[in-house]
């Protein structure tokens, strides 16, 4: 009798454990995460930090005249979030705007959750550079 | 019994559906070769220095393209990825990567990690070094 008591007592423990392993996972997998990150090129200048609500997205290279800092890339659950992360890493390198922006948009089948992951290069308008050393 | 059994198997499929979408890249970068010139036509010696990194093509330097570069890293730091370029550009010889294009690997509704492409170039100052 008690034996028997003993073995359920385990096997609840194992289908406990098999239930918090799959809850791991599922965590792992399913979670939304958001990242953004930037690289600076070689020879760079440190820009002082800018403003993320100033910084303007361009699908190409603006005919504005530039100076190119470096790549800036972020993922969002939306397209506002993304933007936003992206515009935070290109304001910390004191860029005034992301030329060559492009969408990675992806959904998620079942549960029709979106993920989007933006990249472009981070640019210095020359007009704001001359401003700055005149200051 | 068999409610016990399926129960089990339920779990075990499950984990076993999970566990592809878990897995990890392997840092890994690789080189195409633009036309018929590798490093060795071009009479480049392969060895480990530092390489310049664009993020555009539009350089002060004149250069050469001598192939394209790929990378894949499940890292979430962009050096990860940029020094697995690097590595490559210079065992081929390369003095700079140009047109760095960087973007993040998805799957599901997560990161897996960032893959980076670029342009692995010579300058022409030093190829005429070379030749000379």
């Amino acid at each position: 009798m008690i034996d028997k008591s003993l073995l359920k007592i385990k096997i609840n423990a194992m289908r406990f454990l098999l239930l918090i392993l799959s809850l791991l996972f599922l965590n792992g997998c399913f979670s939304t995460r958001t990242w953004s990150t930037h690289f600076t090129q070689s020879g760079s200048t440190l820009y002082p930090k800018t403003e993320a609500d100033t910084i303007k997205l361009y699908a190409t290279f603006p005919e504005l005249e530039y100076v190119v800092i470096g790549n800036v890339l972020a993922t969002g659950n939306d397209q506002r979030q993304a933007e936003m992360l992206i515009k935070r890493e290109a304001a910390v390198m004191g860029a005034d705007a992301i030329a060559e922006l492009r969408v990675n948009y992806n959904v998620f089948g079942e549960f029709s959750r979106a993920m989007i992951a933006l990249s472009g290069i981070a640019i210095k308008f020359r007009k704001n550079i001359d401003d700055e050393f005149m200051e | 019994m068999y409610k016990n059994i399926s129960s089990k198997l339920l779990l075990v499929l499950l984990i076993f559906m999970i566990m592809p979408g878990c897995h990890s890249y392997v840092n890994h970068a690789y080189t195409v070769f633009t036309h018929d010139d590798d490093p060795f036509s071009l009479n480049l010696i392969p060895h480990t220095r530092k390489v310049e990194v664009y993020s555009t093509t539009d350089i002060s330097k004149e250069y050469k393209i001598i192939s394209h570069l790929y990378g894949v890293t499940d890292q979430t730091r962009v050096e990860v990825v940029v020094d697995l370029l690097k590595k490559e550009a210079a065992r081929i010889g390369a003095d700079a990567i140009v047109d760095l294009k960087l973007r993040y690997q998805i799957a599901g509704l997560r990161p897996l990690g960032i893959q980076a492409t670029g342009t692995a170039v010579v300058y022409h100052d030093r190829q005429k070094f070379i030749e000379n």
